[in-house]
């Protein structure tokens, strides 16, 4: 006994049957014809197709021994609450994220070590040089707040990441067209050609970074980077000395919805990338699968600078190591007023001396 | 008010060139300044862009390793075809 075959139309999605006439798949419904091979096939992509799956290793890790944190001290904010991790000679006594008094709280001790360490490649003054540079330029920041602003304190923070590799397998299908258009005396034709596009693959992701601390802002953190992982050195406390580091408060399994997302749009671009050569492009469906997904501790240093501008805290940071410098700035309503309506003025005058250049030629 | 004053504006306020045609000053007046207008917000939209450098990122495009994507199905398949013929407007001035 054969197989019993049904197959939907690819164009209104009603059962096709075969058509003796014309030799070929016809649709009832909407009429369109189709060679059996191509519905076969079609059909053989869509049973391979599998569904989606994100798993990660976490990593176990090795925790500190007694003597590699003889000289740390874990430091706490009055304020924030935040635990933050120096040496014993700690220069600054301010919190890096909310910029209050931080006191010792005693030995650091146990917990996980993180794996690698991005060392500090910018010092303490280009931090601040960047600062003058992003200032600059900008024509509706408040005067005052370029003049008046003064930053107490320039923080060198470890910010701890969990680091994301995975080899990303995914299977995706377009539905495409291309457009011939041409006309002659009495009508305008169009012949829409349409096209199934099938996709599969994988690509490798490499250290896909996530902000491990609760207390610093994920879209701050993501904004500062790329970290270049050649620089990361296996993690020795040597490091931390003159600096702040913060103790992860997110967990790599917490991280691994936003690592996640991040990893299948760019899989879904780089792969909607590969489909070329038509007028209109729609993606049915791209399943992603990760295969031997591993996470790595990082700490990375980041220069944190605060400041309060009529009651409202400003937060900038530099990424130590490439000194890339973000941060909101204030907006000036009166000079984002005079600029409108200066310019309004001035492009006003242009247009309609250009109309009248126009009408006197 | 407005309306009356702006129209009665607009009869008295046109000039007339060597071909005849006339241009009326206070309709270009008031087109320049909704495309002036149009300009300057655009402009001043971009400099305040320039105040915010905070915000989340959606992908890790630059965590793709060089050139390691390998595809292993690569299939462009044809599937029908559809024609659509329409009628050019016709000038009726022959009439």
């Amino acid at each position: 006994m054969g197989d019993l075959f049904e197959y939907k139309c690819p164009c209104c999605g009603g059962a096709i049957s075969f058509n003796s006439t014309a030799q070929k798949m016809k649709c009832p419904y909407c009429g369109t014809e189709f060679e059996m091979e191509t519905l076969k096939a079609m059909d053989e992509e869509l049973k391979a197709e599998q569904p989606e799956s994100m798993e990660w290793d976490m990593p176990d890790g090795d925790t500190f021994k007694e003597d590699e944190t003889a000289h740390m001290r874990v430091y706490t904010c009055q304020s924030c609450g935040g635990e933050i991790v120096g040496d014993e000679n700690l220069g600054s006594s301010r919190c890096p994220y909310c910029d209050s008094t931080i006191v010792m709280k005693g030995m650091f001790a146990g917990d996980l070590k993180p794996d690698y360490v991005i060392p500090f490649k910018i010092d303490r003054n280009a931090a601040k040089e960047g600062l003058g540079r992003h200032l600059k330029g900008k024509r509706l920041l408040p005067k005052v707040f370029k003049d008046e602003n003064h930053i107490d304190e320039i923080k060198g923070l470890y910010v701890p990441f969990w680091m994301f590799d995975s080899k990303a397998d995914a299977n995706a299908r377009y539905d495409a067209t291309r457009v011939k258009r041409w006309s002659d005396a009495r009508y305008e034709y169009t012949e829409t050609s349409y096209y199934s596009v099938s996709r599969a693959g994988n690509l490798l992701f490499e250290n896909v970074p996530a902000d491990g601390s609760s207390k610093m802002d994920d879209d701050l953190m993501e904004s500062v980077e790329p970290f270049d992982f050649k620089g990361a050195v296996p993690f020795q406390t040597a490091y931390l000395a003159g600096y702040l580091a913060d103790k992860y408060d997110v967990t790599a399994e917490e991280n691994v919805d936003r690592v996640n997302a991040r990893i299948k749009k760019s899989t879904e671009e780089v792969f909607r990338n590969t489909v070329q050569g038509y007028d209109t492009v729609n993606t049915v469906n791209c399943n992603v699968r990760l295969q031997g997904g591993k996470v790595k501790y990082v700490l990375c240093p980041v220069w944190i600078l605060n400041t309060t501008w009529k009651g409202e805290k400003y937060v900038f940071a530099m990424n130590g190591q490439t000194g890339k410098f973000v941060g909101n700035l204030p907006l000036d309503k009166g000079a984002y007023r005079r600029w409108l309506f200066g310019l309004t003025g001035l492009y006003t005058v242009i247009a309609f001396l250009i109309s009248l250049l126009f009408f006197v030629i | 008010m407005f309306l009356q004053a702006f129209s009665s504006l607009t009869a008295v306020s046109t000039i007339v060139n060597a071909g005849g045609d006339t241009y009326n000053i206070p309709i270009h007046i008031l087109i320049a300044l909704v495309i002036g207008f149009i300009v300057a917000f655009l402009t001043v939209s971009g400099m305040k862009a320039k105040l915010k450098s905070v915000e989340k990122r959606e992908n890790a495009q630059e965590y793709v390793k060089q050139d390691s994507l390998r595809l292993s199905t690569k299939s462009d398949r044809f599937l029908y075809v559809k024609k659509d013929r329409r009628e050019k407007p016709q000038n009726n001035n022959n009439r």
